[in-house]
C-alpha cells in the first residue's frame, strides 16, 4: 500500500459493539478507518474474557479484547444518561459509521435509533449485529455465541456423533455475524462515496453461520439427506462407511484424504504418497499396485478399506507432523498437520510472510505478539497503526480536541460517570 | 432499486470456494460478474453431491449454484493458446479480475497481476489462495477442508478425550471471503479517490486465523497451548447442549439436543423456575456461579435428566420466554422451516437451468437502501457464451464461430 493513506482513511467510524461485533470494527480499523471504541465506564464484556496475558485476570490483559481492538482507539461513555446520549449525538454528527450490537429495540429506546441518530447526519451508516436479525419470531431471543453456533446448524455438524453436538471456541458465532456486517458496511461505504447518503445495515450471526454449513444445506435441500458430525472420519452422509480424515502420527495428527478418483481432485496426491511409503519400505506389495484412481472410494467395503488404509497408518505412525508435513511438500501431497495454536508459532510460511507483529505496550513494559491483519494490499500486509485502547485512554483526544469539550466539563462528567 | 454495484464489471477466474463466493458477492449487489471455467478441467465442485436426483452430472449440482447466483458463465479453456487472447479481451473489459489458482499458475499463462498492470495499470486484481502469493509453502495445493486442520479448527473443534474432528467440510473458505470482499471494495474506494488499481493477496490461512485470534495470542504470548473445553464456559454453567425427547431424525438417529447457557445468578433464578424449583436444584451446590462451575458434572447430570423430558423447541421457546439464553441445535432439515430463517431470507429458491427450482443460501445482511439480492440462479456450464462473447466483448459472430469450432471454449 503506497503512503500514509490507507483505503477508508477519510472514514470515522463509532464502535458501540459488544464483543459479538468487535471484529466488525477492527476490520474497518485495519482497513484505515478512523475506529472509536465507545465503551461503558466500567468497561467492555471482553475486557473481562479471558484468556489473559500471563494469566493474570484483569481488563487491561484480556487477548480477547486486545485482538478484536487492535488500530482502534477507545472513549468511555453511558449511553445510559441524558449527557451521554447528547454526547453521542454530537459524536454521530461527525461519523460516517455507527456500529451496535445492543438487544433489539435497546437503540430506539434510548432515542439513539437510526431515525434518531440520521436527523442530523444523511449519510450516516447505522449498522446493527443481532444474533438473528431485528425483527422476526426470534429477534428478541438472548443469542450468546452457543446459541448461535447451535441455531445456525454449526454445532450439529461438529464433534463426534456419539458425543453432544460441539461449540468450537474461541466464539464463532459472533465472528461470523461481526464480519458480515463489515461486508454490509464496506457496500454502504461505496454507495455513500457515490451520493453521499448513509442507509441500515443489519447483520444476522444465526444466517452467517448458515453459509459455514458448505453443502449441507443444499444436501438436504436436493436430496433431503441430513448431514451429521463424523468425527476423526468423513464420507458417511449418504450412509456409506465412513473414511478417515485426520490421522494418527508420531506426535499428533495430520489431515489427508486417501482417495484417487477424479471427483476428490486431488491430482497425484495420493500416488505421491503411495511412492514415499514404498521408498521407504512401508507400502506391502498390493499398495503399489492398487489402482486409486479406479476404486470408487464410497463403495469400498469395509474389509478393504481396512487392508488398504493399515500401511498409510503404520507410516503416519512412524513420523511427526513436522516430517510429514515437509514430505507432503516436496512431493505434492495433500496432507496438512492438524495445528494447535502452538504450531503457528513454528510455522515457516506465517513467519516468511511477517503474519505475527510485535506491539508495544508500554504500560506492561513488554510487547504482544499478534496476528496482523488477513489481506496483503499493493504487496504491503495491513499495517497495525495502535495498540488496543485502554480504557478511557482517548477521553481527552476525543471529546476536548474534536469535539470541543472544556476540560472542566470533561472533569464533571467523569465525576458524574457519564465517561 | 438501483444496485450499489451497477456498472462494475468482473473476470472472475475463481474456482472451488474462496473466490467464487467472494466474487458472487459482488455479482448478487449488481456487479455484471463473468465466472470463466473450462470442461477439460472442470471446476471441482460441479463433480461434488448433492445433485438432482442422486445423479451426478457437472450442471445438477447445488454445490457449485449456491456459490456463484448473479453470475454470467463461459467456457473457455486457458490451455488453449487463442484462449489467451480471449481472456485478456475479457481483462481488458473488466475492472476486477479474481483468481484463486495455485500461485504461479496466472504468471504462467501471462495473466498475472504484474503482467496485467503492464497494460492496464487501474486495474484490481484479487488473488486468493491457501497459503498466500509469496513464501515457501505458497504452492502447496489442498482445499479448505485440509486448510481447517492446518489453521486449528479441527483441533479445536473436538473433545479433549478423542480424535481431533472439527466442523464438517472446507471451513475456512467460508470465513476467507468476507476478508476477500471487504478488500476488494475496499480497493474500489481506493480507486475513486486515486484513480490507482492494486493487487490483493490472501491467504486462506492468515484469514481462518482472524477467527481464533485470542487463543493464537494466548499460545504466543503465554507459551501455554489453550485447553479443550467441550461445551463449557468460563463466565458461565450451566453451559452446554442437552438432549432432548424427540423424534428419530431421516437417518434414524435420536439426536435433538437443546442448548442452554446461564451466565449469572438471575438466569439460574429464571432456569430453576421453569424447572418447576426441583428440590437438587436449591441445594447449595448450585446457588451461585462458583459452586456452579465446582460441581459442573452433577449440574449437568440432573439438568440432562431435565431436559431429556421436554421436546426441545418448546423447551427452547419457554426458556428464551422466561429470560435463559438457549437455543435448539438445528440439523439442516430444521433450518429450513425455522420461522426466524424464513422472516430473514434464510434461503432463496431460484430456477435453475438444469436443476430447476431448489434453494441457495440467502444473504447474511440487510442494506436499506441498496439491498443485495441473488439476481439469477449460477449457470450451466457454458451458458452464457454467446451474451457475453458476442453482446458484452463484441466479438463478432464469424470470430466466435471460429473459437468454438477450434474449442476455445470448451
Amino acid at each position: 500500500m503506497p503512503g500514509a493513506e490507507l483505503p477508508l482513511s477519510p472514514y470515522r467510524v463509532l464502535d458501540l459493539t459488544l464483543e459479538d461485533g468487535h471484529l466488525c470494527g477492527r476490520t474497518l480499523a485495519d482497513l484505515g478507518a478512523e475506529v472509536i471504541k465507545i465503551e461503558p465506564p466500567a468497561g467492555d464484556p471482553s475486557r473481562f474474557r479471558g484468556p489473559f496475558y500471563e494469566n493474570i485476570p484483569d481488563p487491561e490483559r484480556s487477548f480477547t479484547f486486545w485482538f478484536q481492538n487492535l488500530n482502534k482507539r477507545g472513549i468511555t461513555l453511558d449511553i445510559n444518561t441524558v449527557k451521554g446520549q447528547q454526547l453521542l449525538r454530537r459524536l454521530a454528527k461527525s461519523s460516517d459509521v455507527i456500529i451496535e450490537s445492543y438487544p433489539t429495540g435497546f437503540m430506539d429506546s434510548l432515542g439513539l435509533g437510526e431515525e434518531g441518530l440520521c436527523l442530523e447526519n444523511s449519510g450516516l451508516i447505522v449498522a446493527s449485529i443481532s444474533g438473528f436479525g431485528r425483527s422476526g419470531p426470534h429477534s428478541g431471543y438472548h443469542s450468546p455465541d452457543i446459541v448461535v453456533q447451535a441455531m445456525g446448524g454449526l454445532m450439529y455438524v461438529t464433534g463426534d456423533d456419539d458425543r453432544p453436538p460441539l461449540r468450537i471456541m474461541p466464539p464463532q458465532g459472533y465472528a461470523h455475524g461481526a464480519m458480515e456486517a463489515a461486508v454490509g458496511v464496506m457496500y454502504a461505504l461505496i454507495h455513500k462515496g457515490r451520493t453521499g447518503q448513509g442507509q441500515q445495515v443489519e447483520a444476522s450471526a444465526q444466517q452467517a453461520v448458515l453459509w459455514s454449513l458448505m453443502n449441507a444445506t443444499g444436501m438436504w435441500d436436493l436430496n433431503q439427506v441430513n448431514v451429521r458430525r463424523e468425527g476423526a472420519l468423513r464420507g458417511g452422509v449418504f450412509g456409506q462407511p465412513r473414511k478417515r480424515l485426520n490421522w494418527p502420527c508420531k506426535d499428533g495428527f495430520v489431515t489427508v484424504t486417501v482417495v484417487g478418483s477424479a471427483a476428490a481432485s486431488t491430482g497425484n496426491s495420493t500416488q505421491n504418497l503411495v511412492s514415499w511409503m514404498i521408498e521407504e519400505g512401508f507400502a506391502q506389495d498390493f499398495l503399489a499396485y492398487y489402482d486409486f484412481e479406479a476404486v470408487d472410494w464410497a463403495d469400498l467395503a469395509a474389509e478393504e478399506y481396512d487392508l488398504v488404509i493399515k500401511p498409510f497408518h503404520d507410516f503416519f505412525n512412524s513420523k511427526t507432523k513436522a516430517e510429514l508435513f515437509e514430505g507432503a511438500l516436496k512431493r505434492r501431497i495433500i496432507l496438512y498437520p492438524v495445528s494447535t495454536m502452538t504450531d503457528h508459532g513454528r510455522n515457516m510460511q506465517l513467519k516468511d510472510r511477517k503474519f505475527f507483529v510485535k506491539v508495544a505496550h508500554p504500560e506492561l513494559g513488554t510487547e504482544i505478539i499478534y496476528p496482523a491483519p488477513a489481506v496483503v494490499f499493493g504487496g504491503e500486509r495491513l499495517p497495525v497503526r495502535r495498540r488496543p485502547p485502554l480504557l478511557g485512554e482517548h477521553n481527552r483526544e476525543v471529546y476536548v480536541q474534536d469535539l470541543g469539550i472544556s476540560g472542566d466539563d470533561l472533569a464533571e462528567m467523569a465525576e458524574e460517570s457519564v465517561i | 432499486m438501483a444496485f450499489v454495484l451497477e456498472g462494475l464489471k468482473v473476470a472472475d477466474f475463481t474456482w472451488v470456494g474462496v473466490g467464487p463466493i467472494t466474487m458472487k458477492s459482488l455479482a448478487d449487489h449488481g456487479a455484471t460478474v463473468v465466472h470463466v471455467e473450462s470442461r477439460n478441467r472442470v471446476e471441482v465442485l460441479r463433480n461434488a453431491p448433492p445433485f438432482k436426483d442422486r445423479e451426478p452430472g457437472i450442471d445438477r449440482g447445488s454445490f457449485f449454484a449456491n456459490f456463484n447466483s448473479s453470475k454470467y458463465g463461459v467456457g473457455l479453456d486457458l490451455r488453449n493458446p487463442k484462449a489467451i487472447e480471449v481472456a485478456k479481451r475479457l481483462i481488458g473489459w473488466a475492472d476486477v479480475v479474481a483468481e484463486s489458482f495455485t500461485p504461479g499458475t496466472m504468471s504462467r499463462l501471462g495473466l498475472d497481476y504484474e503482467s496485467v498492470k503492464a497494460w492496464k495499470q487501474e486495474i484490481i486484481y484479487f488473488s486468493s489462495c491457501q497459503l498466500g502469493q509469496t513464501g515457501p509453502w505458497a504452492s502447496q495445493p489442498g482445499y479448505g477442508t485440509q486448510l481447517a486442520a492446518l489453521a486449528g479448527f479441527y483441533h479445536l473443534g473436538s473433545w479433549p478425550d478423542k480424535e481431533p474432528a472439527g466442523p464438517y467440510g472446507a471451513y475456512t473458505d467460508f470465513i476467507s471471503p468476507r476478508f476477500g470482499v471487504t478488500a476488494v471494495l475496499a480497493a474500489l474506494e481506493h480507486r475513486r479517490r486515486t484513480g490507482d488499481g492494486v493487487h490483493i493477496d490472501l491467504s486462506q490461512l492468515e484469514a481462518g486465523i482472524q477467527f481464533l485470534g485470542p487463543y493464537v495470542m494466548e499460545a504466543l504470548n503465554n507459551h501455554h497451548e489453550p485447553e479443550l473445553i467441550g461445551n463449557r464456559d468460563e463466565l458461565a454453567s450451566p453451559h452446554g447442549a442437552f438432549p432432548c425427547e424427540g423424534d428419530l431424525d431421516a437417518n434414524g438417529f435420536p439426536d435433538r439436543w437443546i442448548v442452554i447457557a446461564v451466565f449469572n445468578d438471575t438466569q439460574w433464578g429464571r432456569l430453576c423456575d421453569v424447572m418447576g424449583n426441583p428440590l437438587w436444584a436449591r441445594s447449595s451446590k448450585f446457588a451461585d456461579l462458583h459452586s456452579r462451575k465446582v460441581n459442573e458434572d452433577e449440574l449437568e447430570r440432573f439438568l440432562a435428566e431435565w431436559t431429556n423430558q421436554h421436546e426441545g423447541e418448546g423447551l427452547m421457546q419457554r426458556l428464551q420466554s422466561a429470560g435463559v439464553p438457549s437455543g435448539l441445535v438445528q440439523n439442516c432439515e430444521d433450518l429450513y422451516k425455522d420461522q426466524q430463517l424464513l422472516h430473514w431470507g434464510g434461503f432463496v429458491e431460484l430456477e435453475h437451468a438444469v436443476i430447476g427450482k431448489h434453494n441457495y443460501d440467502g444473504l447474511a445482511f440487510h442494506l436499506s437502501k441498496t439491498p443485495g439480492e441473488l439476481r439469477m440462479p449460477a449457470p450451466a456450464l457454458g451458458q452464457h457464451n454467446g451474451h457475453v462473447y458476442k453482446d458484452i466483448l463484441g466479438m463478432d459472430p464469424e470470430e466466435f464461430d471460429a473459437f468454438e469450432s477450434e474449442g476455445v471454449f470448451t
